[in-house]
């Protein structure tokens, strides 16, 4: 069935690479942190399953673009956090410039002004 | 109250963590990490008025089934999939091995025991396809099995390429002393007892068929298992 209001599954996925990365720029962060950042930012609007996010962080890592540390939290529960590497931060700057120059070639047949890159 | 004293959370995440163990392509650590999500997520949940039972439920769908999950993962690690299948290769190599050498046991005795002697052949066929047919049926049922947890251990112990190559390795020198002692028995015997040229060299190409299928049969089985139990996709 289409859902016009949710965001397809497949952006979804394709859009998980560059929002985690885009994510963890702004600083480290655990798996249920950034699943809670996406929920508040996407207002629940992107069908994501919180495990989906795992394999992402998974692929990533072994790509050396995040690095990853367990370390108990002040609950005294041990979390694994995640943060950018060096790599990571040259594929975030990759990923948001071919993510804004899809989004300026549609801008242009939609009239929306141009961000620039 | 009474529900809410009958749920018992630990038990409920046991329950769970049991689920993911089933799932080859989640390692220990990811099914470690994936729990800690779930338990970070109760707490928020019974703060917007869930109970402990509806806040560990509605967590758990947000996580998504361990099946999904576990193939997400085996996307992006091609070779955990392959460990994954090379246990059931293994597994299926030497079930199959002892399978047929108990059955080679059964069929001589069961002979023996009715007295067919040397009319026994048609006998013999028949039992044997049977118990090959019986044995391809278990692996297959095991294979298709959504209750792989009570194997799914087992396969937990092969996650390391250390532990496969160690298994495959295992099954291939089993394979591989059980033809040269062919072979050498069949050198000796034939030394022994002076036979003509003509039956050594039967003998020799029994030995050597016999070698060719104990290798064979690993790769026979490769190919069933990846047509039986192909890569699930994440789309439902």
């Amino acid at each position: 069935m289409y859902k016009p209001f949710m965001i397809a599954k497949d952006l979804v996925a394709a859009s998980s690479r560059p929002l985690i990365l885009s994510l963890l720029a702004e600083g480290e962060s655990y798996g249920y942190a950034l699943i809670q950042r996406v929920r508040e930012l996407s207002h629940g609007e992107m069908e994501w399953t919180d495990g989906m996010l795992y394999p992402v962080l998974h692929r990533l890592e072994k790509e050396g673009l995040i690095e990853s540390e367990w370390r108990s939290a002040e609950s005294g529960r041990e979390r694994k956090y995640y943060r950018l590497s060096q790599d990571g931060r040259r594929a975030f700057k990759a990923e948001k410039q071919q993510w804004l120059r899809v989004h300026n070639t549609l801008g242009k047949l939609w009239k929306l002004n141009p961000v620039s890159i | 109250m009474e529900t809410q004293s009958r749920f018992d959370l630990n038990n409920a995440v046991a329950a769970w963590r049991q689920e993911l163990a089933a799932q080859t392509a989640i390692s220990l650590e990811q099914a470690r990490e994936l729990e800690t999500h779930l338990l970070d997520a109760l707490p928020d949940l019974k703060q917007r008025g869930l109970t402990e039972e509806e806040a560990f439920w509605l967590a758990r769908r947000r996580l998504g089934k361990p099946e999904d999950i576990a193939a997400d993962f085996a996307k992006g690690n091609p070779g955990a999939v392959w460990r994954e299948r090379v246990f059931w290769i293994a597994l299926g190599a030497l079930t199959i091995h002892s399978g047929l050498a108990a059955l080679n046991g059964l069929v001589f005795f069961v002979v023996q025991l009715i007295g067919l002697g040397e009319s026994s052949t048609a006998f013999k066929v028949v039992f044997y396809f049977a118990g090959i047919a019986a044995v391809a049926l278990a692996l297959w049922q095991l294979s298709r099995s959504n209750e792989g947890a009570a194997l799914g251990w087992l396969a937990k112990v092969f996650t390391t390429r250390t532990r496969v190559a160690l298994c495959v390795g295992m099954v291939v020198l089993v394979s591989s002393l059980g033809a040269a002692v062919g072979f050498w028995q069949a050198l000796v015997t034939s030394a022994l007892y002076h036979q003509p040229t003509g039956v050594v060299i039967e003998v020799l190409i029994s030995v050597f068929r016999t070698a060719l299928m104990n290798l064979v049969l690993p790769v026979v089985l490769a190919i069933f298992i990846v047509r039986l139990a192909p890569l699930r996709s994440a789309k439902s």
